[in-house]
């Protein structure tokens, strides 16, 4: 493997400095003079229709300086990233207790919170359906005037039924997974300002993408885009939750309204009760093998609640399906999936984007199967894994890099996985109460938008007199990184030093479109972007040094930031130099890219399949205390294919962050819906792990380049978060001898089915 | 929320405004009445600031009794080095109450005072045999902690009352406490269940046994059938299998958000056999 | 509602503001005093992100009323560095890289820093403990564990 100055290096941070001094500043840090303070007021109902909505008594409260509803919006009043079919401010009608139905901004947040409990709503309650299965039921109440199935989607290969019944072996388990809360540490806020002279608003908010913003609010506002101006940059925390809209229209149409700077942060109590939710899914596999432990067919049925309205939910159903058959082999596959309307939580985009769930059960089924088999766990994965070259289990060529074996291997060969024996029995010895399991579990994520859906990335680099660059990148830093990735990418393509590297990011107006950040597209995205830009670079810089030098550019190479000529070396000039001589002629250095994802061999429809694919294996030795049913996860391992790791540090980051996010859905974390009513919407009783309660962790990266990668690198943000999950199952199964087949694994549930074993 | 604040001198002036001002609160570390007043609760008129007050500090043992003053935080408890033998379910409770964060500002008075079936405080103090010195502008008066406990979030003190201390007989060599706590995770947890225990032994049997459970009924509970079995035995793995069996069905749990009531009840005798295996353990000197 | 004058030192230097009674410690630095480097992130004192160091000690100041630091010494983020020289914990947390997203960043350095005052040699056991009161959503910990072992080592002299 080729050694480089940056790229595979622990390269801090470039934003490491401002974070710990405090000196960032979010959206939410905001607190511009002059300005209003903004309330959301939300449906005290699930599901009713709005009689009467009066907000003449809050609009004259003291303090209050606005009060909108529906009829204030001047343009379509909904969102959503695939149908905006989400009201931006309900009329008739409520679906979901995050439904919202007036905005009041005040000069003081104590009246506008006083104004909000002056607003006066009469519901007619509607029938409130809390579950597919009773929004599926024949003459249920319909949701929406086209019924209540959001969405379908149904793939085959070949002929899974007839493939099933003459399979030697068939296994078939139903798994049931919960709604979880992205929970980032920096609920949805920002500012908004309109500025009457120029028709600009300009909205500051934690975001995914500014740039789609920007359409959503132009549609809801009936408005010019290219006068909106979104920043969305740095965000803190993200997760999927923030792609959607959540205040960036409410800003806007407050700050148009009132021509004064706006502020809106939702409370964690509104963060968990309105935003997007990962999908409660319940997935029903039938998997037929051969004795000698071949795969030959598989059928997956997933059944999603989705909550009340459209957003990106069709997607995601869509990589459930996708994920669900695992990296492995199938001759015969039939794939059928609906996403069902509810009146409970919002089902959207959450990191794993449908994975989670499903692979939470197939990746147990295949530890059922190797157990039926006397077949090690890691031995049946290896006998079926993918290969680069192979079809896939939907039917599309993988071309791209494949490394789930070597990542098995690697597991295979750790020495929690060769001496799990000895370390279980030395832990169950220390601890009489406990029994230990390790247990293993892969996926392959989807990286990438999918076929049929733009998937895109510009990039600007601008040159100063003193050689300094600046990378313009719409991408947005939710954490993860990116930004120190592509001046890694960018310091390594031109030889240059990182430190002369700053990059402007997440701005509509300061920033060319990159596309969003989500799908773990974005250092292989923005990457090509940046060699593209690179390329088109390195001829402008040898046509300017021949200019300079008076020698021919094909006699002149580019390298280590300077410019030469081989036969006479005295004839150099360095890129400063270069970028000098551009600025006192008038006419600055500057250089776009572009880079487009390369997609499938098919197209099923809207998203899938996808091209490029993050493998990985996790490893899980947990405790079970037999008493209480607790379960413990005290080490993790993490071995992610990823193409190429830019920054080493960053990888393990991802890693060691997924990883826990994965423990939090696998042994803590439930969004409590009941009728439609959210029991838990604060942290006391929607519980994610502490510092005191995980793992001990270690990351092993594995290398497989990806040739049309930047580097080789593909993505890694997603799929660190998801076999985790059915590795702590697997490692409960070999701990205690049972099969968790819902989430969260309480110990309430670990209890219970330790005593029906007995 | 929206309140006047004060913050008197002394104790006297303290209760002279509680008498004076209806609907007046007492604040000390603001853990708990924060929180309910951020969520929605009523405001009172106005927050009288007990932390200048410095007849509700301080640790002090006399002659075996030992005082705790209300505002002492569950920090300064768990950090104590006397209490950690002499009161040891109540260090180790204070040590579990929320996070750190928490512990440096909640005081031992607020978290009596709060009355939570699930506080970590108050199963340490009921095992302890602690009484509580309430304080008001017409007097003094004290209460046995099982008499001050009346309900969810109730307790027997009048209105203008301020809680001052709390106190009992210092643990002595042949004593040993335990408390053990079961949350849905290791920190930052409201108890699912919880078990303290405080047992004399007179030679290798247990003379006296107080063993409360918390977190499965309205107030903390003793469990009377757990202790009056273990008085006069000496303890192994059946007779803790046994008295953690009592405990079990003593206990009245409820099924919550956090967890079910048949699974709270099974904890419990779990709790109490697992505290009571922990003295087994340490003290070989009291085994049989 | 009349505010209430109060006097406090703030990162080493003498405050003199008034704050309503009502208004949290957390709110008094990020609106008055344009401190925003503690956060919001739950207003109850369940994720620590609001963290400042008040006499030296860990609190949420989302739970302590700004009429409440009367004559006592608050310190937040901001007061950590000496001009452009970071503190040990500062250094650590960017070398090892314990920061994505940031947000709970503030809050957990000041954490890391009352309980690196209370214990300079602590176990790994006691720097989960120390803190537990500050939840992470983007690293899973483990390279703040590494972070402020290494920062407590540095100070140590060690």
């Amino acid at each position: 493997m080729k050694e480089y100055k940056y790229i595979g290096k622990k390269v801090p941070r470039i934003d490491g400095r401002d974070k710990v001094t405090g000196r960032t500043r979010y959206s939410t840090d905001l607190y511009p003079e002059g300005m209003l303070w903004a309330k959301v007021k939300w449906s005290d109902r699930v599901h009713a229709r709005i009689v009467r909505l009066d907000v003449e008594k809050a609009r004259s409260h003291p303090g209050v300086a606005a009060v909108l509803t529906h009829e204030d919006i001047p343009g379509h009043n909904g969102f959503g990233i695939i149908t905006p079919n989400w009201p931006v401010l309900c009329s008739d009608r409520v679906r979901y207790r995050g439904d919202a139905l007036a905005l009041v901004a005040a000069e003081t947040e104590e009246a506008a919170e006083e104004a909000l409990a002056l607003i006066e709503v009469d519901y007619e309650d509607l029938p409130i359906l809390d579950t597919p299965e009773e929004s599926l039921a024949s003459g249920a109440f319909a949701i929406h005037e086209h019924g209540n199935v959001m969405h379908e989607m149904e793939l085959f290969k070949g002929d899974a039924g007839r493939a099933l019944e003459e399979s030697e072996l068939v296994l078939e388990k139903t798994y049931v997974t919960q709604f979880m809360e992205h929970a980032y540490i920096e609920t949805e806020g920002g500012v908004g300002t309109y500025d009457e002279d120029t028709g600009v608003i300009t909205i500051w908010c934690g975001d995914q993408y500014a740039f789609r913003d920007q359409l959503q609010i132009a549609r809801s506002m009936d408005w010019d885009p290219l006068k909106i101006r979104v920043i969305g940059s740095p965000t803190g925390g993200a997760f999927g939750g923030k792609d959607e809209i959540s205040v960036q229209i409410h800003l806007a149409l407050l700050a148009v309204h009132t021509r004064r700077p706006v502020r809106l942060h939702w409370t964690r109590e509104e963060s968990i009760r309105v935003g997007p939710k990962r999908h409660a899914m319940t997935t029903t596999f039938r998997i037929g093998a051969s004795r000698d432990g071949t795969l030959r067919a598989i059928d997956v049925n997933v059944v999603a609640n989705t909550g009340a309205y459209d957003t990106i939910a069709a997607p995601v159903l869509n990589l459930a399906l996708e994920s669900s058959p695992g990296p492995y082999r199938y001759g015969d596959a039939h794939f059928k999936g609906r996403a069902v309307y509810t009146n409970n939580a919002m089902g959207g985009e959450f990191r794993g984007f449908g994975a989670p769930q499903v692979v939470f059960g197939v990746e147990q089924e295949l530890d059922r199967l190797a157990e039926e088999l006397g077949m090690d766990p890691i031995e049946l994965r290896l006998k079926n894994a993918v290969e680069l070259g192979d079809i896939s289990a939907l039917g599309h060529s993988l071309r791209t890099s494949a490394g789930v074996k070597e990542t098995l291997e690697v597991a295979r060969d750790t020495e929690l996985w060769r001496e799990r024996d000895r370390i279980k029995a030395e832990l169950d010895r220390s601890h009489p109460r406990r029994r230990h399991g390790v247990g293993v579990a892969s996926e392959w994520h989807a990286v990438g938008l999918g076929v049929g859906i733009p998937d895109f990335s510009n990039i600007i680099l601008e040159f100063d007199a003193a050689g300094n660059i600046t990378m313009r990148t719409g991408a947005i830093e939710i954490g993860q990184g990116n930004l120190t990735a592509y001046a890694q990418m960018l310091a390594e393509a031109l030889e240059y030093d990182i430190d002369k590297i700053d990059v402007i990011h997440g701005d509509t107006f300061e920033s060319p479109d990159s596309g969003t950040v989500t799908a773990s597209r974005s250092v292989l995205i923005n990457g090509n972007a940046i060699l593209d830009a690179v390329a088109k670079l390195k001829p402008i810089l040898l046509e300017r040094a021949s200019r300079l030098l008076e020698v021919p550019a094909g006699e002149l190479a580019y390298g280590n930031g300077v410019v030469s000529c081989a036969a006479r070396p005295e004839r150099s000039v360095s890129l400063a130099q270069i970028c000098a001589d551009a600025v006192e002629a008038g006419a600055p250095l500057k250089v776009t890219g572009a880079a487009i994802m390369a997609v499938a061999d098919k197209d099923f429809g809207e998203g899938l399949p996808h091209n490029y694919y993050t493998y990985i294996t996790q490893l899980a030795l947990i405790g079970v205390d037999v008493e209480t049913g607790e379960v413990s996860l005290l080490r993790g391992i993490s071995i992610p294919e990823m193409g190429r790791a830019i920054n080493i540090h960053g990888v393990e980051g991802q890693s060691e962050g997924g990883l826990v996010m994965g423990q939090g859905y696998t042994l803590y974390e439930e969004v409590v819906v009941r009728e439609g009513q959210f029991l838990n919407t604060g942290f006391t009783t929607y519980i994610l792990p502490t510092s005191l309660d995980v793992p001990e962790q270690e990351t092993i990266i594995v290398e497989k380049p990806e040739r049309t990668g930047p580097y080789g690198a593909k993505g890694v943000g997603e799929a660190v978060t998801v076999p985790i999950t059915p590795a702590i199952a697997n490692a409960i199964f070999d701990a205690v001898g049972v099969r968790m087949d819902s989430l969260p694994i309480t110990p309430e549930k670990v209890l219970a089915a330790l005593k029906e074993k007995r | 929320m929206r309140f006047e604040y004060v913050k008197p001198k002394n104790l006297a002036e303290a209760l002279a405004i509680l008498a004076e001002r209806e609907g007046a609160r007492p604040i000390a570390g603001g853990t708990d009445i924060l929180v309910e007043l951020q969520e929605g609760g009523e405001s009172p008129p106005v927050l009288v600031d007990l932390s200048g007050l410095e007849e509700l500090k301080g640790i002090r043992e006399e002659e075996g009794a030992i005082t705790i003053g209300a505002l002492a935080t569950h920090a300064e408890i768990a950090a104590h080095p006397g209490l950690s033998h002499q009161a040891r379910p109540l260090a180790l409770g204070c040590a579990e109450v929320g996070s750190p964060q928490i512990r440096n500002r909640g005081t031992i008075g607020g978290n009596l005072v709060n009355a939570s079936p699930a506080a970590d405080g108050i199963p340490g103090l009921l095992a302890l045999g602690a009484s509580v010195r309430l304080a008001s502008a017409t007097g003094e008066r004290e209460l046995p902690l099982e008499e001050f406990f009346l309900g969810v979030k109730k307790t027997a003190m009048h209105p203008g009352e301020l809680l001052v201390s709390t106190g009992f007989a210092a643990m002595e060599g042949d004593e040993a406490g335990f408390f053990l706590k079961l949350g849905q995770r290791r920190a930052l947890a409201i108890a699912k269940v919880s078990a303290a225990g405080r047992i004399g032994f007179d030679g290798s049997q247990v003379a006296t046994a107080r063993i409360v459970l918390g977190a499965v009924a309205v107030t903390a509970l003793r469990a009377r059938a757990a202790e009056e079995y273990l008085v006069g035995r000496g303890l192994n793995p059946e007779t803790i299998a046994e008295a953690g069996r009592l405990a079990a069905e003593e206990s009245r749990a409820i099924t919550d958000i956090r967890s079910q009531a048949a699974y709270r009840d099974e904890m419990a005798g779990i709790l109490v056999a697992r505290g009571l295996d922990e003295i087994l353990q340490q003290s070989c000197s009291f085994c049989c | 509602m009349k505010e209430i004058e109060i006097k406090f030192t703030c990162n080493g230097k003498e405050v003199t503001a008034s704050a309503p009674p009502s208004l949290t410690l957390l709110k008094f630095l990020r609106e008055r005093l344009g401190l925003t480097g503690a956060k919001a992130g739950c207003e109850r004192g369940e994720c620590g992100a609001c963290t400042v160091l008040l006499d030296g000690k860990p609190v949420d100041s989302c739970l302590v009323l700004a009429v409440q630091v009367q004559g006592r010494r608050v310190e937040t983020i901001e007061g950590l560095a000496e001009g452009e020289k970071l503190h040990p914990l500062q250094e650590a947390f960017v070398a090892e890289t314990a920061i994505q997203c940031g947000y709970c960043t503030p809050g957990m350095i000041m954490a890391a820093k009352g309980l690196l005052e209370d214990k300079p040699d602590p176990t790994p056991e006691e720097i989960r403990r120390g803190l537990s009161g500050n939840l992470c959503r983007c690293t899973g910990y483990t390279k703040i564990f590494t972070a402020v072992e290494a920062a407590a080592k540095k100070m140590r002299g060690a």
